[in-house]
């Protein structure tokens, strides 16, 4: 037995809209609720319930223009990613010259922060030493 | 098969619904779908979920039916009927709550055979729980064997 499914995109998650046991009339109207605009995205998905087996089996048959686009859109995306994360890991190994100097700025990275550490304590030690002879101070004054 | 009637009675349904889940029977207007109305039938689940009652049907619907149906159980319904089959299918309605469509052939109570296509849509008082259904169904006679 088969059955087809009208599913639209709504609130981020697909909603089945009306069932067909047509294809011909499903996919009619699927393609004309694309072309309303009404509708974010449309798709048709096609159900076959096997007596025999009682198993379903589901395919979508149809998707709505703007699913299609979408889908370019983010495989086109995925491929320029893949394509410069491929590269950019290349020129680096391929080049000793820039990978001591990667290593050198890391280097000196390393050692600013210690720097930047030891400074910070010296600082902390002399406030605080500032602050006890101070109130040493006021304490004699007699206030 | 005249597909067009229950795409249009499909598309009224999405109009009604608007943001809500289902639609109410409120906002149905007869007048203004006058060619869909007299194909129609409206069923009553509430308290009848099991055997829904005959609540309405439309003029040219009742032409396929050999005695009134109103307010008789759709189990009463006369076998070899147009609402026999156009309505067989409500359980599923009622179980996944989305119009359904469906069409076919049977052998009429007078040995014509009748090809159809039918339409049952959810409708509900209170816009979340299915509290109605309205169907719809044209057909044509054609010779049998």
């Amino acid at each position: 037995m088969k059955a087809f499914e009208i599913h639209t995109y709504q609130s981020g998650k697909w909603k089945i809209d009306s069932v067909f046991d047509d294809r011909d009339l499903a996919m009619f109207e699927a393609q004309r609720m694309d072309s309303s605009g009404r509708y974010t995205s449309i798709r048709v998905v096609e159900e076959v319930y096997f007596e025999a087996t009682k198993e379903t089996k589901t395919r979508t048959i149809y998707r709505g223009s703007k699913v299609a686009d979408a889908n370019a859109a983010q495989l086109r995306k995925a491929r320029e990613t893949n394509l410069k994360t491929a590269q950019a890991p290349r020129k680096g190994r391929s080049d000793p010259v820039q990978r001591r100097k990667a290593a050198k700025r890391r280097k000196v990275k390393k050692q600013a922060g210690a720097a930047r550490l030891i400074m910070i304590m010296i600082m902390i030690t002399t406030f605080a030493g500032g602050a006890m002879y101070g109130l040493l101070l006021l304490q004699q004054g007699g206030f | 098969m005249e597909r067009r009637m229950v795409l249009r009675l499909l598309s009224y349904w999405r109009d009604w619904c608007g943001d809500a889940l289902y639609p109410s029977f409120t906002q149905v207007d007869p007048s203004r779908m006058a060619e869909i109305w007299d194909h129609s039938f409206v069923l009553d689940v509430v308290g009848h979920e099991e055997n829904p009652i005959v609540r309405m049907v439309g003029s040219e619907f009742q032409s396929y039916l050999p005695r009134s149906v109103r307010d008789c159980a759709l189990s009463d319904a006369p076998a070899g009927s147009l609402i026999e089959h156009a309505a067989s299918y409500y359980q599923e309605i009622l179980d996944r709550g989305v119009p359904i469509s469906r069409g076919g052939e049977f052998i009429k109570y007078d040995g014509m055979k009748v090809l159809y296509r039918s339409i049952i849509l959810p409708m509900s008082d209170d816009g979340t729980s299915v509290s109605g259904l309205l169907g719809a169904a044209n057909c044509r006679e054609v010779p049998a064997g």
